[in-house]
């Protein structure tokens, strides 16, 4: 970014934290951007004649005669189809050797869709995991993350998720990728041939984590350009929220602002409710779908990070291991959809709700006889079949390498209903009884 | 007891080392829960309940648990009641007092007769 | 408020985030409402506190690219909601602006657009003689909104007795034609139109006393019903962890409750929830009147991506709307979905302020604001006789679902239900999964709702072993 001819330079820094810089200017507007010593930095507050930036590459060496340059106006990406194939960094700079987007330039993090202007979410988004389709259905203009500890295998699962749903521009946003993840990433994209429907902006952990904030709003403005002026289906894949989060407290550390609960900011939640929030589907086609990850530390939801975004989020989605079965699993108990209630059993067979329901209650069953038997109790003869039951149910279809479609999911359900258990047992509508049940 | 602390001890003692009354006790409190607490938000019938269809279904839950079933041993306790909530919750889902409603509250009848 | 005389005029001093200090060259009072001049908009900001000549304003947009300088203009009035003919089917932003009256896709800041329809003519009754005397609240007269009959009073802010001197004979008019000229007792004349405004953080008392409420209220949801009823003008809420279903419960009582209005503040929670509101309840058929549920329904929206500071308002503008119909002697239901967003939107505030931070560095007084929220709910007789109520349920969404923190232990202290949701009962899908043990409803404890379950209980059934709690 050339610093222009007419462009007043300040080089007097009055304050410098670990995150931000204050100095004396006038004619500033709130959430301007501007440079110091080459470093992009954006205001955050204004006190009289007294300018507060947030320094994204964060203040290290930075001299208090640094030269100071505001660019009068907040942070912009330029929106084109040519976006389309290409890896960013958080500023929208290109890090994949190409040339620089040329299109329309647009404030990022700009204003919210009104609500009246939204539709109801009603077009399932097919994953082929079972754990999904089946007992947690996502919809276009949803918003679920996974929630995950660290070591479990969510950048594999979203990717998948990426590559098997049917949407028209998948836009990654990446914050405190390991390098090796972003190649994975990239990899996968690549190899799948889908490059042409893939765009990425990227920081990882060898950039700063201020920088981390930007990443959001610069994948979600790209996303409204396709979803509202090219009435496309856009999925937006977030990983790490909690990075994010860790970013966000950071700087309201530096600017001594009162930390409420696990030394977050008080405004956690609208922070993280703004990015979330941009999931939306509208009347004319267009949509954004939010899959986002936030990592747990000891599977803790309890804390600031997970517990604000669940109660932002339209469901969660947890990862776990089964150690009976070997597999990664999606956990029935503590996963949620909320928006599944809008398709299934309309836009999928009619017994998927009483099915879904029906499984994941013998599954719970299954849990309880395992408890038992853990603690040495004879099992009844309603255990041992609960405990054959959960397992085959883990592995046909809870199980994360699980490809089929959602008639399958609900036939291989029934088939295993009829296997273990009598009609009374199962207790799903009579209607739907006649029908499907596979035994006499 | 109350339903909860049957369900406790049972986890901790184990099926066979309480008194059958146990099982009666968790499973009275499972038929309340599955068949009065319990409701289906997303079904057109059993989303709404009348004033006099919830006294209608109290009195025949309160009813039922009053009621001493025999039982030879805890393992029959249940299938017995799951087949009593499955039965009344097949009501719940349907109109009240429709011909499919009466069908299972006859039905019902003859479950609970049958150990009496 | 302050007299009237020359207008306040100030310039931008400060900014921190949507709190804004401005020098000012005249008097404010507190809770006045300013704006913000921009060069094509303006843009609507509360004064929250005042230290000499600095005033601090809450702005109720985005101040991106505000800059030191600019000018700010004071209105005095308060935050003020217009009252008339049209409320309902609206669907408002968290200030009463009609959010179906906005154009474009993203809500343009500065986007103030009118409450009520001026142009739509109503059919009007006068309900009073030439030469009655009348006090605020009296009805003058009626026209009907959508299905139900809607009361054209005497102006709130009315102070003492009129006398009706004119009446415009029945017909068809606007809310902005003079239906009535009324006297003072200085024998002023005064024009009475059918729409009047109102600060939202005073309530409209222009009831004659309002007793303990007794009337059981009937929700069709039988955990409530059956184990722990909530009455007419009673209040409730409801905590629970996210995923416990608080507002699939919600939702069920808004299309089930027995009540003649229904108001529903959609205060900082998902977009998507409010959009399946404004998608089913133009759907639902409505039982009571044959016609559609939304035809009795107000929806204000301040959902968790619009502006912060208009959240607080948001429950304000509904409670006060709430008040209007209740004096109109209908039966309103109230419910906030989630009473916790306005509490954070207020610590946002606070902790801009630097102030002293209380528990979880909530403000100080968060448990009196609570309160006196909660108590404009209830049941009322007004003046002439007859009855009106507003019965709130709020819902809370307590940090890590623990129901030891401040949002949920001052509404505890306030209101007369609770229906705690239990993380246990949703994980097994036992849903509604309101806790049967440790809910409760104090109104069970009312001898005047056994008085009045023993005197209908012939009607609706009700008998003794239909209420005690049942052990399970």
């Amino acid at each position: 970014m050339e610093t222009k001819a007419f462009q007043k330079i300040y080089t007097k820094i009055i304050q410098i934290t670990k995150a931000t810089c204050s100095l004396r200017a006038s004619g500033i507007g709130y959430e301007e951007l501007a440079m110091i010593n080459g470093r992009l930095a954006q205001v955050v507050k204004i006190i009289g004649e007294v300018v507060t930036l947030q320094v994204f590459g964060g203040t290290e060496g930075i001299p208090t005669n640094a030269e100071v340059v505001f660019m009068g106006k907040p942070p912009v990406i330029k929106v084109s189809d040519d976006l389309a194939g290409r890896f960013f960094n958080a500023f929208g700079y290109p890090i994949d050797g190409g040339p620089e987007v040329d299109g329309e330039e647009r404030e990022i993090g700009g204003p919210s869709v009104n609500p009246v202007r939204r539709k109801q979410p009603s077009e399932l988004i097919a994953t082929g995991i079972a754990g999904i389709d089946l007992n947690n259905t996502i919809v276009t203009g949803q918003k679920i993350p996974f929630f995950a500890d660290p070591d479990q295998p969510f950048n594999q699962v979203m990717a998948m998720v990426a590559m098997r749903a049917k949407a028209d521009k998948i836009i990654l946003g990446g914050m405190g990728l390991t390098n090796d993840d972003y190649l994975f990433y990239k990899s996968v994209f690549e190899n799948a041939g889908a490059l042409d429907r893939i765009i990425c902006f990227v920081n990882t952990t060898e950039n700063p984590p201020i920088e981390r904030l930007l990443v959001p709003d610069m994948a979600l403005t790209a996303a409204e350009y396709f979803a509202v002026d090219k009435k496309q289906s856009v999925l937006v894949l977030l990983t790490d929220m909690t990075l994010y989060a860790d970013a966000l407290s950071i700087v309201s550390n530096r600017m001594d602002q009162i930390p409420s609960k696990d030394s977050m900011p008080g405004s956690l939640y609208s922070d993280l409710a703004k990015i979330y929030e941009k999931a939306v589907q509208f009347p004319d086609g267009g949509s954004i779908t939010i899959i986002a990850v936030t990592t747990l530390s000891g599977g803790d939801i309890t804390h600031a990070i997970p517990d604000n975004t669940g109660y932002i989020t339209e469901g969660q989605l947890f990862l776990r291991k089964d150690s009976d079965i070997g597999k990664v699993i999606i956990d029935p108990f503590r996963s949620l959809s909320r928006l599944k209630q809008l398709v299934i059993g309309q836009k999928t067979r009619k017994d998927h709700p009483q099915v879904m329901n029906t499984a994941i209650r013998l599954y719970a069953d299954a849990a309880q006889a395992k408890t038992k038997l853990e603690n040495g109790f004879d099992l009844t003869d309603y255990d041992e079949r609960t405990l054959k039951f959960g397992k085959e149910y883990s592995d046909k279809l809870l199980a994360i390498d699980v490809n089929i479609d959602i008639d399958t999911m609900l036939d291989t359900a029934w088939n295993l209903f009829s296997k273990y258990f009598s009609k009374a047992e199962v207790a799903i509508r009579s209607e739907f009884m006649d029908q499907y049940w596979k035994g006499e | 007891m109350r339903g909860k602390e049957a369900s406790e001890q049972i986890n901790i003692l184990g099926d066979d080392g309480v008194p059958i009354n146990y099982h009666l006790s968790f499973w009275r409190g499972e038929v309340i829960d599955f068949v009065i607490l319990q409701q289906d938000a997303f079904d057109d019938i059993d989303k709404q309940t009348s004033l006099e269809r919830q006294k209608f279904l109290l009195e025949k839950v309160l009813e039922i648990c009053e009621t001493d079933f025999n039982f030879e041993s805890f393992d029959e306790v249940n299938p017995y009641f799951k087949r009593i909530i499955n039965n009344l919750k097949q009501m719940n889902y349907s109109e009240y007092k429709s011909e499919k409603f009466n069908q299972y509250l006859s039905e019902l009848t003859t479950i609970t007769d049958e150990r009496k | 408020m302050k007299k009237e005389g020359k207008t306040t005029h100030g310039k931008i001093a400060g900014i921190i985030a949507n709190l804004v200090t401005v020098e000012v060259d005249g008097p404010v009072s507190q809770n006045e409402i300013c704006y913000i001049k921009l060069a094509d908009i303006d843009l609507m900001a509360e004064v929250i506190k005042v230290f000499e000549t600095k005033v601090f304003v809450q702005v109720f947009e985005s101040t991106r690219g505000l800059k030191i300088g600019q000018a700010v203009e004071f209105t005095n009035a308060m935050l003020e909601v217009t009252l008339g003919p049209g409320i309902l089917s609206r669907n408002y932003d968290g200030l009463q602006h009609d959010l179906d009256r906005m154009e474009g896709v993203f809500l343009k800041r500065g986007d103030y657009t009118q409450a009520l329809d001026f142009e739509k003519l109503w059919d009007y009754t006068p309900l009073v003689n030439i030469g009655d005397v009348v006090i605020a609240g009296d009805w003058l007269g009626e026209v009907i909104e959508n299905v139900m009959p809607h009361k054209i009073m005497v102006p709130f802010k009315f102070e003492g007795k009129y006398t009706v001197k004119k009446l415009t004979p029945a017909g068809q008019y606007n809310v902005n034609e003079v239906i009535a000229i009324l006297t003072d007792s200085k024998n002023n004349e005064v024009n009475v139109t059918m729409t009047q405004t109102w600060p939202v953080k005073i309530p409209i008392k222009t009831y004659k006393n309002k007793p303990r409420p007794f009337k059981l209220l009937e929700t069709g949801v039988r955990t409530i019903d059956t184990l722990n009823p909530i009455v007419e003008g009673g209040t409730g809420f409801i905590p629970g962890p996210f995923g416990s279903g608080k507002t699939v419960l919600q939702h069920a009582l808004s299309k089930q409750a027995e009540a003649d209005i229904v108001i529903v503040a959609a205060c900082g929670e998902r977009a998507n929830e409010v959009v399946e509101i404004f998608t089913e309840f133009p759907e639902i058929d409505d039982p009571r009147t044959g016609r559609k549920l939304m035809e009795r329904t107000t929806i204000i929206a301040n959902t968790s991506n619009m502006p912060v500071a208009a959240r607080e308002a948001s429950v304000y503008t509904a409670m006060t709307l709430g008040e209007y119909y209740r004096s109109m002697g209908l039966k309103v239901l109230l419910l906030a979905d989630s009473t916790s967003r306005w509490a954070q939107a207020l610590r946002e505030m606070s902790n801009r302020m630097e102030e002293l931070p209380g528990q979880d560095a909530f403000p100080m007084d968060l448990p009196a604001i609570i309160s006196n929220f909660y108590s404009r709910a209830g049941y009322v007789f007004l003046n002439n006789g007859h009855t009106g109520s507003i019965t709130f349920i709020g819902t809370v969404s307590p940090a890590g679902g623990n129901l030891k923190e401040p949002v949920t232990e001052s509404t505890k202290k306030v209101a007369r239900c609770f229906y705690a949701l239990s993380q246990q009962r949703a994980d097994s899908k036992r849903y509604p999964a309101v806790d049967p043990i440790d809910s409760y409803s104090k109104y069970l404890e009312y001898p005047e709702l056994q008085e009045y379950l023993r005197k209908t209980s012939a009607k609706i059934g009700l008998k003794k072993c239909f209420l005690p709690k049942i052990t399970c």
